[in-house]
């Protein structure tokens, strides 16, 4: 699942990504990408973010998690 | 570019339409693709926003592409008072609003829009996430509601406002960028399409007319949408053409036994089957239709045929049909400058005009004089008729042989004309015993103390070689107080024979206005107020 999570990084932001990737670490995820982030994620996984989530998914780990967490309930 | 190079470039438009067409494209996959820019220098759309439209714009970059339309889009700030600050020239003035954020005073928007007409005569397009109020000339309202339930997916997504800046839905911006990029901007910003031409096997029906046989070729459910939608365009004015090789015989044959299809033989203003060049029989189908070839798509399923009558008439559309004809459907509505913001009755008369026009020539070859006599020509005479607004535009949008100054006046510009003390739009209306053909000559002046200055004059292609062409002018000319006549003249690629017309000099005495008589045969009417 996380490849693809990261499969829809690489073409919303266009560059190489990994787990590690976040905000802090990747300039091409600004503030206007974020939420083609979110829309590919949800695209690729057809998972739907609840709203209170949908600002702190910045970061690969934490939208992997968000993911796992949905999975599990 | 060499050859190579746009055969490359015409495989991955047609390669681009099973993504770009799919009942709801994928968000990512859209932003994955890779369409080929389009070509010329771009035009500048003003997009006035009170909320994001970064992403829809992404979604329409590969839809833009794929419609040859170059973008240069502006984006003002957030302003929900729409003061349209730093306000530049543009082709279009784009309004992206959430209606939520406006204020509830419904005449507001009006108001706004009034204002942004005092800046700019360029079309006004409004795209509210509800219905507004908002009108006046060339503004036009995208229904963004409908685009969505028409697909089954909701408009607005209440967790994103506060994250995106914007209410609508994921599915939603897909779906108004493919309707933004291949309808609404084309219909505003492109010379219209008039005409589409379809091959017949594997486009019409499944299965190959020469190999399977009349009863043999199968009329799949999406091929029966595709004919139903080829016949309602019929209706709307855009001419149709069956380009294919194939025994015309058969064809005929085809027609006549297969009554479930919904195109008949006759729906056909021009039928090429023959076994010869696909790229000629385009042209002559052209040349019949008088129109230009860059106003025709041809709908075939052979790519490869396809990018060789593209490398031979680059201006010409060329539509892939695919084995789904339900997809080549969506392609077919989403043709650029295909689809209209309005359909006059002009429109829906210019078929049957146009076949009407074959049965004069056939007729006026036996006795031209006697028959111009039984033809029973009635013309009408409409001094600012303002109820005449949107033809006059499309006139000015569409004439290009009789188009004497090809000053190409906006809606706006016939609004104010109108407006004007000394403004005067004379519009002619043609009809004989075989058709109405509505409203095909204009003439559109400025009454001077010393002259008529005619700054644009029009006839339609539906009424030249009919021996009218003076007594629609002059006729018009004679609506208008006894000056000496002053016309501009602008020289384009396509209008000699409104030049040819008008010969020399381009200024005429009041005499040669008045001393005019229609010839014989030829009713006169005025409605001036």
């Amino acid at each position: 699942m996380i490849e693809t999570v990261l499969d829809a990084l690489r073409v919303v932001l266009k560059t190489e990504v990994n787990a590690d990737t976040s905000v802090h670490n990747t300039p091409q995820w600004d503030s206007l990408r974020h939420i083609e982030v979110i829309f590919a994620v949800e695209d690729a996984t057809g998972v739907q973010f609840d709203e209170a989530e949908l600002g702190e998914l910045d970061s690969v780990a934490r939208i992997v998690a968000a993911i796992q967490a949905k999975h599990a309930a | 570019m060499t050859q190579a190079a746009d055969l490359g470039r015409s495989m991955r438009r047609m390669d681009a339409q099973q993504t770009l067409f799919a009942p709801l494209p994928s968000r990512l996959e859209l932003l994955g693709m890779a369409v080929d820019a389009a070509e010329g220098p771009p035009r500048r759309v003003n997009v006035w926003r009170n909320h994001a439209a970064e992403t829809l714009l992404t979604l329409a970059r590969p839809y833009l592409d794929w419609a040859g339309l170059a973008l240069d889009p502006w984006l003002s700030g957030y302003d929900d008072s729409l003061s349209f600050a730093e306000h530049a020239p543009a082709a279009l003035e784009l309004l992206w609003l959430d209606a939520a954020r406006l204020p509830a005073d419904a005449g507001w928007l009006e108001g706004r829009i009034a204002a942004l007409r005092e800046m700019s005569r360029s079309p006004i397009l409004v795209l509210a996430t509800a219905p507004v109020a908002a009108s006046g000339p060339d503004v036009h309202v995208a229904d963004l509601g409908a685009v969505c339930s028409a697909a089954g997916v909701p408009l607005l997504d209440a967790r994103l406002a506060k994250v995106t800046g914007s209410p609508l839905s994921a599915a939603a911006q897909s779906l108004i960028a493919r309707e933004l990029a291949c309808r609404w901007l084309p219909a505003l910003l492109c010379p219209p399409l008039k005409a589409v031409a379809v091959d017949l096997d594997h486009t019409l029906y499944a299965g190959v007319l020469g190999e399977d046989g009349v009863q043999g070729v199968r009329l799949e459910p999406g091929h029966e949408l595709l004919q139903q939608r080829l016949k309602a365009l019929r209706e709307r004015g855009i001419f149709l053409a069956l380009v294919s090789r194939n025994e015309r015989a058969d064809v005929q044959a085809l027609f006549d036994a297969r009554t479930d299809f919904p195109l008949r033989w006759d729906d056909f203003s021009v039928t090429e089957v023959s076994w010869g060049d696909k790229a000629d029989a385009l042209q002559r189908v052209a040349l019949a239709l008088n129109i230009d070839v860059s106003a025709i798509a041809f709908l075939d399923d052979n790519p490869g045929e396809l990018a060789q009558v593209g490398l031979r008439l680059p201006t010409l559309r060329g539509v892939l049909a695919h084995a789904d004809a339900a997809l080549t459907t969506r392609v077919l509505e989403h043709l650029p400058a295909l689809w209209r913001w309005r359909v006059s009755a002009e429109d829906a008369r210019r078929v049957v005009d146009q076949q009407a026009n074959a049965q004069r020539a056939e007729l006026s070859a036996a006795d031209p004089e006697a028959y111009f006599k039984s033809l029973g020509v009635r013309l009408r005479f409409s001094l600012n008729d303002a109820g005449q607004l949107a033809r006059m535009a499309e006139m000015s949008g569409k004439t290009n042989q009789f188009n004497l100054a090809l000053a190409r006046l906006s809606e706006t510009d016939y609004a104010a004309r109108l407006a004007d003390p000394a403004g005067a739009v004379v519009t002619v209306e043609l009809a004989d015993r075989f058709s109405d053909s509505g409203v095909v000559g204009l003439l559109a002046a400025r009454v001077g103390d010393d002259a008529i200055h005619v700054d644009e004059l029009l006839i339609s292609c539906r009424a030249m070689g009919r021996r009218l062409e003076d007594s629609i002018v002059i006729g018009a000319l004679q609506c208008l107080p006894a000056r000496p006549v002053q016309f501009r003249v602008a020289e384009g690629p396509r209008n000699q024979p409104a030049r040819n017309w008008l010969g020399q000099p381009a200024t005429w005495p009041p005499e040669r206005v008045q001393s005019f008589t229609p010839p014989d045969g030829v009713l006169t009417e005025r409605n001036i107020p």
